[in-house]
């Protein structure tokens, strides 16, 4: 096609009705909110898509390969593989450390929501002293993890830590325990200590859920003859099921994040017993120099944490809270 | 309001699926990015930045770069009097003394690492000699220095530390200076309780007669017999391989290390390890190593076996003597076995500091150097020229074991395993303080050796 035809076809275009439509187009385009607010939200997203999700996706490249963190791995597709994944699949540390991370994320999750909510009925019937209340059990939650893990780990010492000298104290020395060193115990005592700390959290959550429940809730219930458990068991506590499902989430990803915590009591082996997958992960990359293999477990984890928060954004969108 | 009446060309839902678009074509051009950038040699540019500032450009004073963790105790001291020592031989070279405190080494191992892996490592650091450097080894990022030792500190050196210094191959070159040796294999008691439980110390020749006498002690007096800190493997380690050299011999051990099938005797030392067990103070597993050590000047407990790194933490306890109030000896059965723990300094290529780093790694291997460190460090020299008038009597005697020994590199730190084996060793012995199951736990170390 020569040149002039180019040209006379380009000129017959623009005159025709739906060339004039397409710059319409074009026009409300550019006076859209969607363009014009695009210097606002675009910078941020891809500022996160580089560094958030890129670093995410390029653990998950590093785990394809056999990185050992001294010679750079070779990034070409041939040489990827799910060497890795295998692996763990054999490794009897990767079961005991996925079987912690769970049942921490379960048992953790539903006894701080117990915890939590049987703390905010009581402070939300106290006549005086909430705010005293409120602070003192919300108080742990500021503390870091680092803190708390030392502070736990005198608390627990077997001679001469406050609880078994508790026990001792009202006679009751024969329940004391090893509470780290026992195998059997050393798990819940971690997640005794956690639930101690984030407790607060879920009661304060609780607490301002129980503040938006109008009063007129509790008088309709007491007038039909609903005691005090039965009225919080029937009328109350179902309408705290928003605020159970933002608490879990919370509490699920904290649990997912105790690495913190057990590496300050525990080192970086703390046995089979209460190793999670958050300190294998690091175990391997920084002292085995095993670092594909330390990519592969935090893709692992990074799944884990999706399979948890994407039934709880489907929800929050069918909300249209999203 | 004005919101409402603004055409709604666009809901928050759809906001949410475009970022996430303009997301996606972000971390898509991050990939291309990384696979074109990360592929490519040239990506190593820091090295070359690094290089000119504090290198041995010819001109004016060099700078030599030091990596530690001996950031407190006698580690600390020690390593000022070295650096010291060789600034006065020196006084032309400047030291940038870069310590990364923490973790047992493991902090400046991971800091180490990235440096090593950008082209940017510092002149030296501080590190396990021995088959811990292997990864560096096999990834020619360490220089064969061959050179410095030869002739005096090839006359001077023993097999054990030279082999370290090799990084636990003799195939390998000289690619580190050790500088100090601790020994791994030590048992240490507190006299009183001893002779209040009315054993004799002398008398027990091997790991299964220290069995019984931790059950003599445990019968006669309140005090816990065996103080170990379980709350991490590494402990647990030493004492399985000390119990395998007491059984058995230094060949067997060796025979470990190589990857050989000794299944019987592995499991024959882990039936013995649980046996002590039985022995351990109720909070065992719950303190520090310090904290155990502790435990003999503090009366609760009345055996100890460790590196002799302990004996900082018992020369240390306040009217707590060497000889009237604790003693030490080999642990049973494993007299004649110098159970080798190292410390030394590394030789990275590419060196930003080559003729210093030179002049380090020479001082390091001098008899002077090794003098002025380890005196404070509480370790003995890998030189067997160094005058030791001034050290502890306990570190005399270890010194003098030393010389006639067979040295065997420890597997608990570095100096007998790769990286990869020493994490796996000590996931097996993890397991095992866990649930005593000897057959299993005895695969497993056999296997990490096989890595």
């Amino acid at each position: 096609m020569s040149v002039l035809t180019k040209i006379r076809n380009t000129m017959e275009r623009s005159s025709s009705p739906d060339y004039r439509s397409e710059n319409d187009g074009m026009r409300s385009y550019l006076k859209s909110d969607f363009f014009r607010s695009m210097p606002f939200w675009l910078p941020p997203t891809l500022l996160m898509g580089l560094f958030v999700y890129g670093g995410i996706l390029w653990n998950f490249v590093l785990s394809l390969t056999d990185f050992s963190g001294v010679v750079r791995p070779e990034y070409s597709v041939s040489n990827f593989d799910f060497e890795m994944y295998f692996r763990m699949l054999e490794d009897p540390s990767f079961w005991s450390a996925a079987r912690n991370t769970i049942v921490l994320l379960v048992v953790f999750t539903l006894v701080c929501l117990v915890v939590g909510l049987c703390l905010a009925i009581i402070v939300d019937n106290l006549l005086k002293g909430q705010g005293v209340f409120r602070t003192v059990f919300l108080l742990p939650f500021a503390l870091s993890f680092v803190v708390t893990g030392v502070f736990w780990q005198w608390m627990y010492n077997p001679e001469m830590g406050t609880i078994n000298t508790l026990f001792d104290i009202v006679g009751m020395g024969f329940l004391g325990q090893d509470w780290l060193g026992d195998p059997a115990l050393r798990l819940w005592s971690v997640m005794f200590a956690l639930m101690w700390q984030f407790g607060g959290y879920a009661m304060i959550i609780y607490l301002a859920s129980l503040r938006t429940i109008p009063q007129e809730h509790y008088e309709a219930a007491k007038v039909d003859g609903a005691g005090f458990f039965k009225m919080y068991w029937k009328v109350i506590i179902p309408q705290l099921s928003s605020a159970s499902v933002s608490i879990a989430v919370v509490l699920m990803v904290f649990s997912l994040k105790a690495f913190s915590w057990l590496y300050v009591v525990f080192g970086s082996n703390p046995g089979p017993a209460a190793d999670i997958l958050g300190v294998m992960m690091y175990r391997e990359a920084f002292a085995a120099n095993q670092w594909a293999y330390g990519a592969a477990l935090g893709t692992v984890l990074f799944v884990t944490t999706v399979v948890i928060l994407a039934p709880y954004l489907r929800y929050q969108y069918k909300r249209g809270e999203l | 309001m004005s919101d409402q009446d603004s055409e709604p060309d666009l809901s928050r839902r759809h906001y949410i699926t475009l970022a996430g678009s303009a997301g996606a074509l972000s971390v898509a051009g991050c990939t291309g990015n990384g696979g074109s950038g990360d592929d490519g040699s040239s990506g190593d540019d820091g090295s070359s930045g690094d290089d000119g500032s504090g290198g041995d450009d010819g001109s004016g004073t060099t700078t030599l770069e030091l990596q530690h963790w001996w950031t407190d105790g006698g580690g600390a001291v020690g390593m000022e009097a070295l650096q010291e020592g060789f600034q006065e031989k020196h006084p032309d070279i400047e030291i940038n003394d870069n310590p990364v405190a923490g973790g047992g080494g493991t902090n400046l191992q991971a800091v180490i690492r990235n440096r090593v892996l950008e082209g940017n490592p510092p002149s030296t650091w501080q590190d396990w000699p021995g088959a811990n450097l292997s990864d560096y080894v096999e990834a020619g990022v360490l220089k064969d220095i061959g050179y410095i030792f030869e002739g005096d500190m090839e006359e001077n050196y023993r097999d054990g530390p030279l082999l370290s210094a090799r990084a636990g191959n003799e195939d390998n070159p000289y690619v580190a200076v050790p500088l100090n040796i601790h020994r791994v294999n030590n048992l240490f008691w507190d006299i009183s309780s001893v002779e209040e439980a009315g054993v004799d110390m002398g008398s027990i020749s091997d790991p299964n007669e220290y069995v019984e006498v931790l059950a003599q002690i445990d019968d006669q007096i309140e005090t816990p017999a065996l103080s170990l800190s379980m709350a991490a493997p590494w402990t647990v380690l030493q004492l399985w391989s000390s119990n395998l050299i007491g059984l058995y011999d230094a060949q067997t051990y060796q025979d470990f290390r190589a990857g050989e099938d000794i299944t019987s005797e592995v499991e024959a030392a882990l039936e013995v390890t649980a046996d002590q067990f039985e022995y351990v103070t109720p909070d065992a597993g719950s303190v520090g190593s310090d904290a155990a050590r502790l435990k003999l000047p503090e009366g609760n407990g009345v055996m100890l076996m460790e590196g002799d790194w302990a004996a900082g933490n018992l020369f240390a306890a306040d009217g707590y003597e060497y000889d009237e109030h604790w003693q030490h000896m080999p642990y049973p059965g494993t007299d004649g076995v110098y159970n080798i723990n190292t410390d030394g300094f590394p030789y990275p290529q590419p060196n930003p500091t080559p003729d210093a780093t030179d002049k380090w790694m020479q001082w390091v291997g001098s008899a002077e150097a090794q003098r002025v460190f380890c005196d404070p460090k509480g370790a003995i020299p890998c030189r067997t020229d160094v005058d030791l008038s001034e050290f502890s009597p306990l570190m005399q005697e270890q010194f003098e074991d030393f010389q006639s020994d067979t040295g065997v590199l420890t597997l608990a730190h570095g100096d007998g395993v790769s990286p990869q084996q020493g994490t796996s060793l000590k996931n097996a012995m993890s397991r095992f303080m866990d649930n005593r199951n000897v057959e299993a736990t005895a695969g497993a170390l056999m296997d990490a050796m096989t890595l």
